[in-house]
């Protein structure tokens, strides 16, 4: 019995262990992919912007302007149901939050989470999927062999344009988010348009708008390095495709609620 | 004596049961096309890779002499699978490095990549995707790529492989006419010698423990011993 419980704890060390030395060699790669990408980017020059930017405007198309309609009905859901609730609980000692509600809740902190979790649901797993199929039908190899950079080529404009689709949907997400709760305050809370307008300008800060671009930056690159390494990391075989994409899912939603729990506590400091 | 494209020297690399590059050294000349067989694994395409930078040797050393005034794409390379872009059209991937590089306008290149293309039998197929088109499209869309280039070394994976007999007919032609302009040198790996039969230099068996060097078809035609007779018989 005592030889079995040794092994069961030598089994379980042995696991912790490797998934702890995999995740560290993930995290490494991650990182060293970003700096390869910010290199690579510094070395682009004029003859090969058009063909990169190319790509980073299918890579917006794709991930920004066919994310609307989606990203579009959840804000607009989110915005209502965050005033009704208030409402709801607080009755009308909710028309004195409104502002705060709207500007803090939906703009500051629904709006980038929900773009994010919207841009890796959509297009974090088709990066992974994509550069993970490239990888084994050889394209990376075969752009390697005539001097292209894959991390300029491949990675880069996925990156700029995750970032750019990011920025937009986030825009859509508190402008719908706003007629939400604004269409809420004015037929359930029985607010007028002016009075809506005034709370919701009061409470919004240029902290809090920085803040809203930089979750932009940071989300958007999170998302895209950690699904480009995870694609470009298969080595032989297609079976090791769906474990990648899952993975690159999982790390980039983990990225995603620690970063903005930084940018929070940054926020808060300053 | 025409200068050299590419300088293999004490290359090694660890392999399998069959194939321990060990020590090789390999010089191929502007013009020349030397071929590489021997059976699968034998370390014919790791030798391609590594003459390609694709793969890096942990021993020896590679150099691609060129002459030209900051050239960028001094070697160019056909792999037998994959290699292309599947999201962009045949013509796309053709131009891609030339157009990417800036070593030619976009038009130009197209029409000069149109022109290998009808060449090769595959205009009709200049806007479809590699997912679509049969293999040896994908091979001469390759080629038309590795040629648009102008490199001073021609690197071919095993070609003969994806395409039929009259694709293999085709792709000699082409290959002996680069070898006669004599601008670059050619190196194929290959597991069917009949296709190169009519036009390379040079024949080097690869197999574990060394490698054995036939200097044109005649003296390969000669040779006795029966595992270079099965390529040939």
């Amino acid at each position: 019995m005592k030889r079995y419980h040794t092994r069961v704890m030598r089994g379980l060390l042995g696991y912790f262990g490797r998934s702890a030395r995999e995740t560290l060699s993930h995290i490494g790669g991650i990182v060293l992919l970003g700096w390869r990408t910010a290199g690579a980017a510094a070395h682009l020059r004029a003859p090969n912007l058009p063909l990169v930017w190319k790509v980073v405007l299918l890579q917006v198309r794709f991930s920004g302007l066919q994310a609307v309609p989606l990203v579009a009905g959840i804000s607009l859901v989110l915005g209502a149901a965050t005033i009704f609730q208030a409402f709801d609980l607080l009755g009308h000692l909710a028309d004195n939050y409104i502002g705060g509600l709207l500007f803090g809740v939906v703009v500051s902190e629904l709006g980038p989470l929900t773009a994010a979790v919207v841009l890796i649901a959509r297009s974090g797993t088709a990066m992974a999927t994509e550069l993970g199929s490239m990888k084994l039908n050889g394209e990376i190899e075969a752009l390697q062999s005539f001097c292209v950079s894959p991390t300029a080529f491949v990675v880069f404009p996925r990156v700029l344009g995750a970032v750019l689709a990011l920025g937009g949907l986030i825009v859509v997400f508190d402008l719908l988010g706003l007629v939400g709760g604004f269409g809420v305050a004015m037929l359930v809370m029985d607010l007028s348009f002016p009075v809506v307008q005034e709370r919701v300008l009061t409470a919004m800060s240029n902290g809090a708008l920085a803040g809203s671009v930089l979750k932009a930056g940071l989300f958007g690159s999170a998302i895209a390095l950690i699904c480009c390494h995870y694609g470009l990391s298969l080595r032989r075989s297609p079976t090791e495709l769906p474990k990648a994409v899952t993975q690159a899912v999982v790390w980039a939603l983990v990225s995603v609620f620690l970063l903005d729990g930084l940018v929070m506590v940054a926020g808060y400091l300053i | 004596m025409s200068p050299s494209v590419l300088e293999l020297r004490g290359v090694g690399f660890p392999g399998n049961a069959r194939s321990n590059l060990q020590g090789v050294d390999l010089t191929v000349a502007a013009g020349e096309a030397v071929v590489l067989f021997g059976h699968s694994g034998s370390g014919k395409s790791t030798l391609i890779k590594i003459a390609g930078g694709l793969v890096v040797p942990p021993a020896g050393t590679v150099s691609i002499p060129d002459p030209r005034p900051s050239p960028k794409l001094s070697l160019s390379y056909v792999f037998q699978k994959g290699g292309l872009l599947n999201n962009l059209s045949l013509l796309q991937n053709a131009i891609l490095p030339v157009v990417y590089h800036g070593l030619m306008p976009r038009e130009e290149a197209r029409e000069r990549a149109l022109a290998l293309f009808t060449e090769l039998g595959i205009a009709g197929d200049a806007e479809r995707f590699p997912a679509v088109v049969g293999s040896d499209a994908r091979i001469f869309t390759q080629m038309t790529r590795a040629l648009l280039a102008e490199p001073r070394l021609l690197l071919l994976d095993e070609i003969f492989l994806s395409v039929n007999a009259a694709g293999d007919r085709v792709l000699s032609g082409l290959i002996e006419r680069v070898r006669r302009e004599g601008r670059m040198g050619v190196l194929v790996a290959s597991s069917e010698l009949s296709p190169c039969l009519g036009w390379a230099d040079r024949f080097i068996f690869m197999r574990r423990g060394g490698s054995v060097e036939f200097r044109g078809r005649e003296e390969l035609l000669a040779a006795q011993d029966p595992k270079i007779r099965d390529f040939l018989d």
